[in-house]
């Protein structure tokens, strides 16, 4: 909101400098967005938060200045003398839930017409537009005292009667802005005897405005409910001045003052006439009200004692009044109608601070007590996986988790299981991601562009799904490789050694299908049959919609299930005592047997072995097809003595005679007939 | 010929010892294993003279002593080698092959401090779901239906009242409801608002939410940890400002800011020409969010603060859009 320094001085007499007052302001909770230079004025914008609509205007700002100076107010002029005891209208509030008074004034004789230049400028100062005189000099009033009005031209009017009502449902008002609205019955209407002429509180109609040939006006000033007019406002998708001061809490008893200074104003600028009194309907609120208050409990909240007299100081500037009770340690506080964001206790300790300053707080730290830090596992298990992929030279990614439908489709995505959002922005992010590898395929696709021939990426985040209507959301890792010299292996062994860090053994791979995966380099990763993740080369079809190269490679785990499986209890085995020995085998395999199955086999035959490691798998010329050749090397080591080579010997031989009946496997060497 | 082994054995050991450079190291070899005067192919030949049940025995000794000689031979022929690399200077100016290393992306690196800052303070992490309900998102914290705050909380919704939460307060709730004071936390986490994109608006951010709750936390301790983070993320001789604000969570609320680290209070466009940026929002939690835990509000007392990650990250290392935290290219993130 936009105050003039020189408008504030002529309300509130304070000694500050433009500088000064601005550093006062912030301060007080008013945050100085920006300051300019206007003629001889500065204008300052203010930030006025959310539970302080009785600062929305110039009065509301100097009554701040006048508690932190304890200088009185001037509130402008709103003398307009004793007015005649007549009714030539009347007002009928029928929802008295949303408008608990209301009050108008009828001014004839008006002459519509340009402001003067200086209402202009106060205008322009405040932002808005000048138009003529009516309508600026209660746009001015609304600036000044806060309290939103609305002129009608009296003589569009029928019936001389102005209705405050639900409107019905359906019903059509043409507003201000030349939209017709269709109307619904939980909002509130200001009405004639035939129809709806404004919505209570936040727009008018255009068949009553202010037209340059009116003469008689009808100058509203009233009190809607501010959560009818939020929700108006919201629905019509509309907020005005004055539904954003409604919605906030404008001052029920400000309402009269201000028609009065709008009359005053009226009778000044625009030669307008009252005819009869102002009409008042409805009910003021109490001008007061009540809240206890410890002074004790100032010092326990803030940890700073402030004496007794400084805070009924602070209180009597505020023009909040105290009454001390017999015991001294329990307060009432008179607190005034505009403040109505002042209800309880903690609401009068943080005035108390407020003016006190912020600034004069100590600064202490709390003390331990019982509650130590002790840092999450699941932490742990976040930073050891980024420092693994970092060491291994991943560049972490962080994508936004809303999607395109057209991502999903291109990455082979089903969609059925999707969320969707009810109110996106834009239809480019209208979904959650059920998968995190078609942002990285992207950032892939995005980082190739630039010239980087290779990379590695990983993203750890959150991903969406919908089963059967009900939402799930689950933590996931995915981790893509761009690189020539890469194959599956490559991949998973990268897979192996994060799993070994994270203290996860006995995992078990297994062929797995995707549709995002190539059908022939799929896996998936189990351990106790709970599934940890997947790993494979990207599908051609899927790496060439995304335009990339073919040598793309995808590793994902559930890090929810690593966590349950994270093994951080690590003991340490003493080193063995006795020699190893090393044989290694060079085998022919039929295609179809697998590595682990070999491996199995190998160590129910093989007594005082320690380890079987495989290398060099091989298929294609010059071994027969329906063949592969690998190499095995198996580490013999007994825990009790240095082993004997003819000991070893007779071992291999049962394992190379075992592997030869039960899985046709021959040395190489020694071939299969072929 | 035990003996004669044995003999061979020492003064190879000896001659060897005393080798200086290449071509010592090939008359040495010459003498020993030389394919026609050789020490030890002198004795191989020998062995056709000795009995034939010897033989055996002697050819195994013969060969181990020239495996030995051998490899004593080698191993100095590699410490020459690399002594007399030495001599020749590498261009030291000729660039390094660089292992691979990875990135942690900048948003994480500054979690993660701000992480450790607070874990060294006593705060525990915890985190939270995206998804969220109504209640946890905005009820609990004192925002019912039409409470003109939530303006500043436009959300994302879901079907059936969900929606993606727009703070990671709702976690303060989770964690109150669940567990007894004394608590203290902190929630790194995703937050989705409906902003249009620009250079400082995305629809997804990430905040820190911190929580400390107990007996006697005042307002003071919470100026004292407020201050004591942002001195560690923004350095010992940074100024700082609290302002009063509102959040229908707390109260008092505050706004710290930290003397703009561009002009260092000048005004300037970063600061918008305030000289101060906001760095975090704060407060007392208010009593009536403890009504909502469960919690006695006269016994318990604490405060609660939240930060945007993104802007800490920009305002520390001078990232002047917000879309580039998104972008991901390669060439951005390797300056962090």
């Amino acid at each position: 909101m936009k105050i003039s320094y020189n408008s504030l001085k002529r309300i509130v007499d304070f000694p500050f400098s433009p500088e000064e007052l601005a550093e006062r302001l912030n301060t007080l909770g008013f945050e100085v967005k920006n300051r300019d230079v206007f003629e001889e004025d500065v204008i300052f914008d203010l930030e006025i938060t959310s539970n302080r609509g009785d600062c929305l205007s110039l009065v509301g700002i100097a009554r701040e200045i006048s508690a932190l100076t304890g200088k009185s107010l001037h509130l402008p002029c709103n003398d307009i003398g004793k007015l005649e005891e007549k009714s030539l209208f009347q007002i009928k509030i029928i929802d008295l839930d949303l408008c608990s008074y209301y009050s108008a004034c009828l001014i004839k004789d008006v002459k519509v017409a340009p402001s003067p230049l200086w209402l202009q400028k106060k205008i322009q100062i405040w932002g808005g537009k000048p138009i003529n005189n009516v309508v600026d000099i209660t746009n001015y009033v609304l600036w000044e005292m806060g309290q939103p009005l609305h002129p009608f031209d009296y003589s569009s009017l029928s019936g001389g009667k102005v209705i405050v009502r639900r409107a019905e449902e359906g019903e059509i008002l043409i507003t201000l802005d030349g939209v017709e609205r269709r109307l619904s019955k939980d909002m509130l209407v200001i009405a004639d005897e035939k129809r709806a002429i404004a919505l209570a509180g936040i727009i008018g109609g255009r068949d009553t405005q202010i037209q340059d040939y009116t003469r008689n006006i009808l100058i509203e000033s009233a009190f809607f409910n501010p959560v009818s007019v939020r929700k108006t406002s919201q629905k019509m998708g509309i907020t005005t001045e004055a539904s954003y001061r409604f919605e906030r809490g404008v001052d029920a008893w400000i309402a009269k003052e201000a028609l009065k200074r709008a009359i005053f104003l009226l009778q000044k600028i625009a030669g307008g006439k009252v005819a009869g009194k102002i009409m008042e309907k409805g009910k003021l609120p109490p001008k007061k009200r009540w809240v206890f208050f410890r002074p004790s409990k100032v010092n326990k909240i803030i940890g700073k004692r402030i004496s007794k007299s400084r805070i009924k100081r602070i209180f009597h500037n505020l023009q909040f009044e105290v009454e001390v009770k017999d015991r001294e340690d329990k307060w009432k506080i008179s607190v005034p109608s505009f403040r109505k964001d002042i209800e309880r206790e903690i609401d009068l300790i943080e005035e108390i601070v407020r003016f006190y300053g912020y600034d004069k707080i100590p600064v202490t730290l709390p003390s331990l007590g019982k509650e130590t830090s002790c840092e999450d596992f699941k932490e742990e298990v976040r930073e050891k996986i980024r420092e693994i992929l970092r060491g291994l030279g991943f560049y972490e990614v962080i994508g936004i988790s809303l999607e395109e439908e057209e991502i999903f489709k291109k990455a082979n995505l089903s969609l059925s299981e999707s969320v969707r959002l009810k109110n996106p922005v834009s239809t480019r992010q209208n979904l959650l991601s059920t998968h995190l590898f078609p942002h990285l395929l992207k950032i892939a696709f995005g980082n190739l562009n630039q010239g980087i021939e290779e990379l590695r990426i990983f993203e750890m985040g959150n991903i969406f799904n919908k089963k059967k209507d009900i939402l799930y959301e689950k933590i996931s890792l995915s981790s893509l490789v761009v690189e020539k010299e890469f194959d599956f292996f490559s991949l998973k062994g990268i897979g192996e050694v994060l799993l070994k860090e994270l203290g996860i053994e006995g995992v078990d791979f297994s062929f797995g299908e995707y549709p995002y995966l190539s059908l022939n380099e799929g896996a998936t990763i189990k351990k106790n049959d709970v599934t940890l993740g997947l790993l494979g080369r990207i599908h051609k079809k899927v790496a060439e919609r995304f335009q990339l190269p073919p040598y793309l490679y995808l590793l994902e785990f559930n890090l929810s299930n690593l966590f349950s499986f994270y093994n951080s209890k690590k003991r340490v085995k003493a080193l063995p005592k006795f020699p190893f020995i090393r044989r290694d085998l060079s085998l022919f395999v039929k295609k179809e047997i697998l590595t682990e199955e070999i491996k199995k086999l190998i160590f129910e035959e093989g007594e005082e072995l320690e380890k079987v490691e495989f290398f060099d798998l091989y298929q294609g010329k010059p071994i027969p097809s329906g063949y592969k050749s690998l190499t095995c090397s198996l580490i013999f080591r007994a825990a009790d003595r240095t082993l004997k080579d003819e000991e070893v010997n007779k071992i291999q031989e049962k394992i190379i005679n075992s592997l030869k009946e039960k899985m046709g496997i021959y040395l190489r060497g020694e071939s299969p007939g072929v | 010929m035990e003996r004669i082994v044995k003999k061979i054995r020492q003064e190879a050991k000896e001659k060897i010892e005393r080798i200086k450079n290449k071509e010592e190291l090939e008359k040495v070899r010459i003498e020993f294993l030389g394919r026609k005067r050789g020490k030890i192919t002198e004795l191989l030949k020998n062995i056709t003279t000795l009995p034939l049940q010897e033989r055996p025995f002697a050819g195994r000794l013969a060969n181990e002593i020239k495996r030995e000689i051998q490899q004593l031979l080698d191993k100095k022929r590699k410490e020459i080698s690399s002594e007399e690399e030495v001599e020749e200077r590498v261009d030291v100016t000729f660039p390094g092959r660089k292992p691979r290393i990875g990135k942690l992306h900048p948003l994480t690196q500054t979690t993660e401090k701000i992480k450790r800052i607070f874990v060294s303070m006593g705060f525990r992490v915890v985190r939270g779901p995206e998804i969220e309900t109504e209640y946890y998102n905005f009820e609990a914290l004192n925002m019912p239906r039409y409470h003109p705050a939530r303006n500043e909380y436009d959300s994302f919704y879901l079907n059936k009242g969900y929606l993606l939460r727009s703070h990671t307060s709702p976690v303060q709730i989770r964690v109150m409801e669940k567990e007894s004071p004394p608590i203290r936390i902190i929630v790194p986490g995703r937050v989705y608002r409906r902003d249009a994109i620009d250079a400082s608006h995305f629809p997804m951010f990430h905040q820190v939410e911190g929580l400390a709750v107990d007996e006697k936390v005042t307002f003071s301790d919470l100026k004292g940890v407020l201050s004591s983070f942002a001195y560690q993320m923004f350095g010992k001789t940074t100024r700082l400002r609290f302002r009063p604000s509102f959040f229908p969570f707390t109260e008092p609320s505050l706004d710290l800011d930290i003397q703009c680290v561009i002009c260092q209070g000048k005004g300037c466009k970063t600061c918008g020409r305030k000289g101060w940026l906001e760095i975090l929002g704060a407060g007392m939690v208010d009593p009536e969010v403890f009504k909502k835990v469960g919690y006695e509000p006269e016994k318990y007392q604490g405060f609660a603060f939240g930060m945007g990650v993104e802007r800490i990250c920009m305002l520390k290392y001078g990232v002047d859009d917000i879309r580039l935290f998104f972008q991901n290219d390669l060439r951005f993130l390797n300056q962090f």
